[in-house]
């Protein structure tokens, strides 16, 4: 998708808005809409967008003097200072290769543009194979079959599988790339490989855990503990200006000491012991003791980067993940109930 | 060739948001204050050239914004120009106000940084960061990086990951925290500080949500909007200027600057991503300038954005040994009542706030006051910005004796 409409009629919806400031001071909100729809050339950037448009293709540039592999081919010209801007020649470019030496970077707070699709990743990547080896790193968005992206999944050098996305647009985001850990050796070998190819039936669902006994004892007092937090949390006036503007959830959380129910709803947050039929979401937390952390300030968010708290992963590239602004919106009640009871 | 001397700085207040005023307010205010510190015999007749610091139009909603600045602040018909190296441009205005004084074309002048940066709204989420954070992505290659959901905290946190590749026990988050808890600690003696009066603990941001990586929200630096001024003169000028205020000459001994490839690679036309090198090549090129070396310095202004990135950056000035970043904090010499470097006076990024172009002279701010209230001989700044922090800048001052 080149232009979020979403965003662009949000803000083509905004009316200039007085603000009072206090004092008798009151100021104008207005809207601008800085930057223009153009229609731009990709130039030289063209000579591999396109056969990545067209045939699913990752084209390269050799220089013909240095033999460097730029990937993809972004300059025409080879930027090693020896070489006085050698004309590059185009190359098919390798579909498998390695994280450069870097762990890939998952985001859990999402830019405007990025609204609704955190957690999401990216990594530098070295494309290579018996016969060629990318000399600078390709950037690429990093995917797991296994749910959402979380801690774990790739390190800092994890092999790696780029996947073709079956519709696609002239866009980096046409490519993602995948552990080899995740694939057959029949996929590995097989190229290109697109999307619809993979199975991600375990991205898009929540375990369910098998009762433990030491997590069973611990509910009660567990409960206990959010009844009270929410509770403080509801009279907190930051909380409340919050709620009233944070969309509206229903979450069934699955532990393997028991189940419960959290919500925002008529902007207050809220807990019930019995699960609904129909949520926003459902959370599957192994152990319900992280709620008695989040109770204590510790982070929900945390627990979804580190892979112990999970949901069911958004596969459509065009829906929104809403998770993640869900456990946002619980992380802030701690802090705002504090700097508020501090305050008084 | 001249010496150059700091002759003066200030800041305006740092907000979350100026609601009651744009950058031309900002600018205004900015200079008035700095007319009030130097007392009622300077004034703007006595400047002959402007470094304008604005990193990004989309923050003044205006290109070409520091003409407008220019305009307001009366100066007509002076020299100016405008700088902008992301989160480095308040140091490349400082720099380029040095050069048009060393070079002897100009004798007094102002690097002026101004920045609106919470002026973005995004209407999805109904707040401003999410389209702040947008607005610096501009800075990215559309092609290559844009449509991935690129971002400062995203480029800085590769670096960060690809020197934790090589060294994975530095750089724990505790030590993170109590670098940040430290600085920000310091904003209570700074009462134009963003966070003035809020208590931020090492526990509380350790605890709190990670925003990218391992990086946790309690580790970042916050978005501000205000202004940060400093002044530069020849040293006759200087002379004058310190017979006014009775305050002691600060020399701009060392200079240096770098900026590596934006692209990570294997050639040596490629970004290593394992270390801040730029960073440390343009502090080596300052070093070698002042004639001194890391352990002379007693003040540092560096440009903290991320706790991981903080560290790093450290390193880069040659504190510490490469797999031992993190001892420097424990071992006290960042932290704590007697510290061998204080770290960011007035609170920095992170406390005092980031007005993206301003922010390294707010930093140079905090070090010149520091050096001229507190004697100390050694003060250096540090700056850095775009994609992956490519640009490194570093300025070193010098106490003269009277």
């Amino acid at each position: 998708m080149y232009i979020d409409r979403q965003l662009l009629e949000a803000i083509m919806a905004l009316v200039p808005e007085l603000k009072q400031l206090g004092d008798g001071i009151e100021v104008l909100l207005q809207p601008r809409l800085f930057g223009f729809p153009q229609m731009v050339t990709a130039g030289e950037q063209s000579r591999w967008l396109i056969p990545l448009l067209r045939e699913a293709r990752l084209v390269g540039a050799q220089c013909p003097k240095c033999g460097q592999v730029y990937a993809p081919a972004f300059v025409a010209k080879c930027t090693n200072p020896k070489c006085i801007y050698a004309a590059l020649e185009l190359i098919d470019l390798p579909d498998v290769g390695m994280a450069a030496y870097a762990e890939p970077v998952i985001t859990y707070f999402a830019p405007a543009r990025m609204h609704g699709k955190a957690p999401f990743g990216f990594g530098f990547f070295y494309l290579q194979d018996d016969q060629t080896q990318a000399t600078s790193a390709i950037a690429l968005a990093i995917r797991t079959t296994t749910g959402i992206i979380r801690q774990g999944i790739y390190g800092g050098d994890t092999p790696i599988k780029v996947v073709f996305k079956r519709t696609r647009e002239g866009l980096i985001t046409d490519v993602f790339v995948v552990p080899q850990a995740e694939l057959s050796a029949t996929q590995i070998a097989q190229s290109p490989l697109f999307d619809d190819e993979l199975d991600w039936s375990r991205a898009i669902t929540v375990p369910t855990f098998e009762p433990v006994p030491e997590y069973a004892e611990a509910m009660p007092s567990v409960l206990e503990a959010m009844t009270r937090f929410i509770d403080l949390a509801n009279q907190s006036p930051r909380n409340q200006a919050r709620l009233a503007e944070a969309p509206e959830f229903t979450a069934n959380v699955r532990t393997a000491g028991g189940d419960f129910c959290l919500f925002f709803r008529d902007k207050k947050v809220g807990m019930s012991h019995d699960l609904v039929e129909q949520p926003s979401t459902t959370f599957a937390v192994r152990d319900p003791r992280v709620f008695l952390g989040w109770t204590q300030g510790k982070s929900l968010t945390d627990q979804m980067a580190l892979g112990n708290l999970l949901f069911p992963a958004q596969l459509d590239y065009e829906a929104e993940q809403v998770e993640p602004r869900y456990l946002e919106d619980l992380d802030r009640l701690w802090r705002n109930e504090k700097r508020d009871s501090a305050r008084t | 060739m001249e010496n150059v001397f700091v002759f003066g700085a200030e800041i305006t207040p740092m907000k979350g948001r100026y609601f009651d005023k744009t950058f031309l307010g900002i600018t205004q205010d900015l200079i008035a204050a700095f007319c009030e510190r130097m007392g009622p015999w300077f004034n703007m007749s006595l400047v002959d050239f402007i470094s304008y610091a604005m990193y990004n139009p989309s923050f003044q909603n205006h290109f070409i914004a520091e003409s407008f600045a220019n305009m307001v602040l009366g100066t007509n018909n002076i020299e100016c120009d405008r700088v902008a190296t992301g989160g480095q441009t308040g140091l490349a205005a400082m720099t380029r106000l040095y050069d048009a004084i060393r070079s002897g074309r100009h004798q007094i002048g102002l690097a002026l940084g101004v920045e609106k940066c919470q002026d973005a709204y995004d209407p999805l989420s109904h707040s401003t960061t999410p389209m702040v954070i947008d607005t610096i992505a501009a800075s990215w290659l559309y092609w290559l990086h844009d449509k991935l959901g690129f971002s400062a905290a995203g480029s800085y946190q590769f670096r960060i990951n690809g020197y934790k590749y090589r060294y994975p026990r530095d750089l724990e988050l505790r030590a993170r925290a109590l670098m940040v808890e430290e600085i920000c600690s310091h904003s209570r003696n700074n009462p134009k500080a963003q966070r003035y009066g809020e208590q931020v603990t090492a526990d509380w941001i350790m605890d709190s949500r990670p925003i990218i990586g391992d990086t946790r929200l309690g580790e970042v630096c916050v978005y501000s909007e205000g202004g940060a001024v400093i002044g530069m003169a020849n040293h006759a000028r200087a002379k004058e200027i310190a017979s006014q205020t009775g305050r002691p000459l600060v020399r701009v001994a060392g200079v240096g600057h770098a900026c590596e490839s934006t692209i990570p690679g294997r050639g040596p036309q490629f970004q290593d991503i394992s270390e801040f090198r730029s960073h440390r090549i343009a502090a080596e090129r300052a070093y070698d300038m002042a004639g001194i070396g890391p352990d002379q310095v007693g003040v540092i202004g560096h440009h903290g954005a991320f706790g991981g990135q903080t560290l790093l950056s450290f390193l880069a000035l040659k504190m510490c040994q490469p797999g031992h970043v993190q001892d420097i904090v424990y071992d006290g010499l960042v932290v704590g009542p007697n510290p061998k470097w204080v770290i960011d006076p007035a609170s920095g990024l992170y406390g005092c706030g980031h007005a993206v172009g301003a922010s390294n002279i707010m930093s140079a701010n905090e070090v010149y006051w520091y050096m001229v209230e507190n004697e100390v001989e050694w003060g250096l700044v540090h700056g850095t910005g775009g994609d992956g922090a490519v640009y490194g800048g570093v300025q070193i001052f010098h106490l003269e004796a009277a």
